[in-house]
Formats: C-alpha cells, sequence, structure tokens
C-alpha cells in the first residue's frame, strides 16, 4: 500500500511562495488503478514527482508498506525506487544510445542480472508485446506508439509494485493510445498499483478512482 | 551494474556519435603525437649516447671545469699536467692516458657543423675510437705527428663534400689535407674529423693544452676509486663511464621536461577538447539521464558512466596518437640519419606507457567536471526539460 500523510510542496517564485501541492492525505491501493485529473500546471506532475520520490516534500511524508521514503538517503531511496517502481513518461524517455531490448535491459543491469538472463526476460517481454521484430531497433527508428510499448516493457520489466505513468498517451495518436492503454492497465491484474497523470477525461473514465488536481488542491477521491 | 556494462555502455555512447568521437579523438591523437615525437629525441639521443659511450668511450674522463658546460671543448688543460698524471700510471692502474683536443666548427646548416677530434697519432685510432675501419686512404701514423692531415668519418666526408686529397679549411691560416675516409660504423663518430694532436693545438693556438685526458685503466672496476684518487690528488675533475653516463642522463632529462613543457600546451588543448565534447554529451542527454535517475541509476553511476566515456574517448585517442607519433619519429629519423648517420628519436616502451598514461590522466581530469554534472542532474527538472 502506498500512501501520503499530509503531503505538500511550496516552491520560492519571486520574494514569495507558490503553492504547487496542499496538504494530502491519500492511499492507493495494490491492484488499483487512479487516475490524477486536472489541467496544465494543476499540481499533477508535482504530486508525481513527490510520490516518486523524484523532490522532496515541504511538509509530509510518502510511505510504501509502512515504509518512509523521505528518511531514506538518496542512495537507498534510488534502488528502493528500482525494485518497487516503474515509470511510463510523455516524452518516453528511452535511453537513445540502446537498442529497444537494451533499453527494456537496463533496469536489470542496474540490478546486476548477468546479461544472458536479462536479454532472455527483455526478449520475452518485447515479443509478448508485439515488439520481437523491432527489439534491436535504435529508439529513432521506431514510431512514437512503439517507443511508449518499449517504455512500457522498461517500466514492467523489473515486476513492479507501483506503476507510474505521467501522460503515456500525450504524444500518440488516439487509436495509439488505446492500444498504450490497454497495456498500462494491464498490470493492475497481478495486483500492481497504477496510477495515471492525465488531463484527458476518456483516460480517466478507465481508472478505478480518479483523484482531481486544481491550482494544488485535491479535491476528494471519488470511484470513477 | 557491472563494470563490463557500464565499459560496453560508454563506448555506445561514443560510438554513436562517431564523427563528434572520431574529430576528438583525433585533436588527443595530434597532442599525443606531438608529446610522443618531442620525447622520442630525448629516448634516441639517450640510446645512440650510451651505446656510444659504452663501446668507445673512455674509462675516465678527466677535465678541469666538469661537464657540467656539455662537450669539454676549451683547450684548458694543461700538456704538463697530462704529462705527471701519465706519470703516474703504473701507481693508478692507468692502461693508457690520451690527451684529447675538441674543436668544433659549424653554422646554422646542422649538416655543416662538424666535431674536429685531436689525438696523439702514436696512440693509434683504435685507442680512441675503436671499430672504426678504413674506407679509403690511410689512417694516421707516427709520421703524421704535427702534420695537417686528417681522417674523416663517412657522415663527415659526405657533408663536407670531401675527397681523398681534399683540403678541409679549419680557419684562415689552417687547412687539413684529407688522406683517409673512414667506413660508415652508424654510429656518431662517423660525424667526427680525426687529426694529429699538434696540428690541432696549432691550428686553435692552443700549443701545449687539451680539452681532457682519456684514461683506460688495467682493472676497469676499479674506475670510481681511479677517480676520486686522481680528482683528489691533482684537483681535476676525474669522471667514470657511468658517471659520465649519469651526467648524460641527467642533462637529457632537463630537455625532457622542457619539450614536455612544449608539448604540454598542446595537451591541455586535446584536454580541453575532450572536456567540451563530454560536456556536451552531457548537456545533449540530461533528460535521459534523468530518466536513467528515475529507473534506478544511482548518481555515482552516472558519474562513473561519463568518466569512462572521457577516458575511453582519450584512450583511443592516446593509442592514434602513439601511431602517429611512430610514424613522425620515422619522419624525423629519416631526417637524422641522412643529416649524421644516426637515428636521433626512438619510441621506445617507457614512453609508450608515458603516453597511454598521459592520455589516461588527460581524459580522467577532462571528465571530472563533465562526470559532476551529470551526476547532479535533478530527475525532475531533467524530465521536464524540452
Amino acid at each position: 500500500m502506498l500512501r501520503t500523510e499530509g503531503l505538500s510542496k511550496v516552491f520560492p517564485s519571486g520574494e514569495g511562495e507558490l503553492l504547487a501541492l496542499a496538504p494530502l492525505d491519500l492511499e492507493f491501493a495494490p491492484g488499483q488503478v487512479t487516475a490524477i485529473v486536472g489541467p496544465s500546471g494543476s499540481g499533477k506532475t508535482t504530486l508525481l514527482n513527490l510520490l516518486a520520490g523524484f523532490e522532496i516534500p515541504s511538509t509530509g511524508r510518502v510511505v510504501h508498506d509502512g515504509l518512509d521514503l523521505g528518511a531514506l538517503g538518496e542512495k537507498r531511496r534510488t534502488a528502493y525506487r528500482l525494485a518497487h517502481f516503474g515509470f511510463v513518461f510523455q516524452s518516453f524517455n528511452l535511453i537513445q544510445i540502446l537498442t529497444a531490448l537494451e533499453n527494456v535491459e537496463f533496469p536489470l543491469s542496474l540490478r546486476g542480472i548477468p546479461r544472458a538472463e536479462r536479454r532472455k526476460r527483455a526478449a520475452a517481454l518485447l515479443e509478448r508485446m508485439g515488439l520481437g521484430a523491432r527489439a534491436h531497433h535504435l529508439p529513432n527508428q521506431l514510431s512514437g506508439g512503439e517507443q511508449q510499448r518499449v517504455a512500457i516493457a522498461r517500466a514492467l520489466i523489473g515486476g513492479p509494485d507501483i506503476l507510474m505513468a505521467d501522460e503515456p498517451t500525450g504524444n500518440l495518436d488516439s487509436e495509439t493510445g488505446a492500444k498504450i492503454l490497454r497495456e498500462l492497465l494491464e498490470p493492475a491484474s497481478w495486483g500492481c498499483t497504477v496510477i495515471l497523470i492525465t488531463h484527458d477525461a476518456e483516460i480517466a473514465a478507465l481508472a478505478d478512482r480518479v483523484v482531481r488536481i486544481r491550482d494544488g488542491v485535491v479535491s476528494l477521491p471519488q470511484l470513477a | 551494474m557491472k563494470a563490463a556494462d557500464l565499459l560496453w555502455m560508454a563506448w555506445r555512447a561514443l560510438s554513436r556519435r562517431l564523427t563528434r568521437t572520431a574529430l576528438t579523438a583525433l585533436g588527443i591523437a595530434v597532442a599525443v603525437a606531438s608529446m610522443v615525437i618531442f620525447l622520442s629525441l630525448g629516448q634516441g639521443i639517450r640510446q645512440v649516447l650510451t651505446q656510444q659511450v659504452l663501446a668507445s668511450g673512455p674509462q675516465i674522463q678527466i677535465t678541469l671545469g666538469g661537464f657540467s658546460q656539455g662537450l669539454p671543448t676549451t683547450p684548458d688543460f694543461p700538456m704538463s699536467l697530462a704529462r705527471r698524471i701519465e706519470a703516474a700510471k703504473r701507481r693508478y692502474g692507468l692502461h693508457a692516458v690520451i690527451p684529447v683536443l675538441l674543436a668544433v666548427r659549424g653554422g646554422l646548416n646542422p649538416s655543416q657543423t662538424f666535431l674536429i677530434f685531436g689525438y696523439p697519432v702514436t696512440s693509434g685510432l683504435a685507442a680512441v675510437a675503436p671499430g672504426l675501419h678504413l674506407a679509403k686512404g690511410r689512417l694516421l701514423g707516427p709520421s703524421d705527428r704535427g702534420a695537417m692531415v686528417a681522417l674523416v668519418g663517412a657522415k663527415a666526408a659526405q657533408n663536407a663534400g670531401a675527397e681523398l686529397g681534399s683540403t678541409l679549411r679549419l680557419n684562415a691560416q689552417s687547412q687539413f689535407k684529407v688522406v683517409g675516409i673512414l667506413k660508415a660504423s652508424g654510429g656518431l663518430e662517423d660525424n667526427f674529423i680525426f687529426v694529429p694532436l699538434h696540428g690541432l693545438q696549432r691550428a686553435e693556438n692552443a700549443q701545449h693544452r687539451a680539452s681532457y685526458l682519456a684514461v683506460s685503466l688495467q682493472h676497469p672496476r676499479r674506475a670510481a676509486a681511479v677517480a676520486r684518487a686522481i680528482s683528489k690528488r691533482y684537483r681535476v675533475d676525474a669522471q667514470t663511464q657511468a658517471q659520465f653516463l649519469h651526467y648524460l642522463d641527467h642533462a637529457i632529462a632537463i630537455s625532457d621536461a622542457l619539450r614536455f613543457g612544449i608539448s604540454l600546451i598542446a595537451l591541455i588543448v586535446g584536454g580541453l577538447a575532450v572536456a567540451n565534447t563530454v560536456m556536451m554529451g552531457v548537456f545533449e542527454r540530461i533528460r535521459e539521464f534523468g530518466a536513467m535517475r528515475a529507473i534506478g541509476a544511482d548518481p555515482g553511476l552516472l558519474r562513473r558512466l561519463v568518466l569512462v566515456e572521457s577516458l575511453l574517448l582519450s584512450l583511443v585517442g592516446g593509442v592514434l596518437g602513439i601511431g602517429l607519433g611512430a610514424l613522425g619519429v620515422l619522419g624525423v629519423n629519416a631526417y637524422t640519419e641522412h643529416l649524421a648517420g644516426i637515428a636521433a628519436a626512438a619510441v621506445t616502451w617507457p614512453l609508450v606507457a608515458l603516453a597511454i598514461l598521459v592520455s589516461l590522466a588527460l581524459g580522467l581530469l577532462s571528465g571530472i567536471f563533465p562526470a559532476r554534472s551529470a551526476g547532479r542532474a535533478s530527475i525532475a527538472a531533467a524530465l521536464g526539460r524540452n
């Protein structure tokens, strides 16, 4: 279970301060798909950054399975993220010097898994996602949809407890976006907590729960 | 991440930007090549002189002022003192005491610079320059005592355009007739002109004086003790072969340092090129680094990755530079062999090792700042960057 306790973020702005996220208590249950919805600049990405430990909160904490992530040092928090989290970004953020297969392998290489084993696992996952024939292509040789599927494979290869996706279909056409969404929602069926950041109401409608955010203030979660 | 994976990833980063990598490596290669060529001169000269001194140099050289000013060309050694030392031959176990007068004639053109070597013709050429053989004419003998005749080394004859019977003009009053030309030995002696001591003394207006005494011993192992005893007894500077070689080595080391200093400018420029390339790579990939950090790469890994890229780039440049340097050395040697019959430059294993070490040091220094920048990339900022 991932939860926030009084989590907030304030950024300095000129001589004053800008409230990016008002204090928030929220729970994300295993197997649940949560859509965090709001217009641009509402604080969605700030919330994701705090949940993932990319940024330090101004107040409050993020707790996963009883462990306060903020209390971990930088190195341990990075290792924890590697072991428990998976990320999908709007701009795919694949490593341009690596092929699709190598990108999917990358989190396993960070864990020190032998090359032969990680290659086998990555190839199998790409095959399952219909990208077997594109495994040895570089990111710039893949379409946007293919790149995003590689990014999803990279996020899932380590078997994460939590999958976070920030505007995952923002750069894709609607047909490709729909396919990508199906792949993103599937991990929830095996108990993975899925958190989708989006400003698209249609995507939000697919989630188990929608959290609306505006000007850094989260409205009460409601069942979709 | 395992070291092999890190190395492979760094290599991938460089090979994917092939043009930039190649141009930067070429910049380092030129810098390292210039260092190799500069320092190879010292290595070559060291080798030539060491072989020369060990093969034909005297076991002890006696001067008034030592060798700190270079070759003892000043004719300040009194022949009376030479005779006193010769008289004590048995006491010190000396085999032969040969007074030598050196004169240098030269101009701006190195091929027209000659070392004239005056020795007592009664001693025979083998006593001062063993291993030389006659090509044309005759050797100098006892009947040439005081005569204005010359035996010319092969390279000196070539450079001076000397033939048997031609004359070599030393100054307005003195000229030597060439009576013999030596076969090329491949050593420095090929550039010498050998003349009778008394003739050179007269030509140089240095009657009753020599430049130094070349001494051979009955028991060469006692050279150090004999040199000390002679120095003390006659208040002269007697140096053994080992001391002379040490002096040469020291002098060459100083010139090495000077030449290294000159090549350092090129190395600094090469280092800045590496730093620029690696830094540009970091800026271009800052978003990628952000994603890697988000996935689970710690800052230390990114620092190591950038540093390894920098080291690899420098290593490739260094190896290329050694190759280029070796080609340059071939060119230098072709020139000095034409000029003086010797290979003045040499690429030795210690020089190769130094070039590799300097390249790696260059890579390390150039990579530190970009590596720090990569390690400090904020995930949120890096991911938010367009």
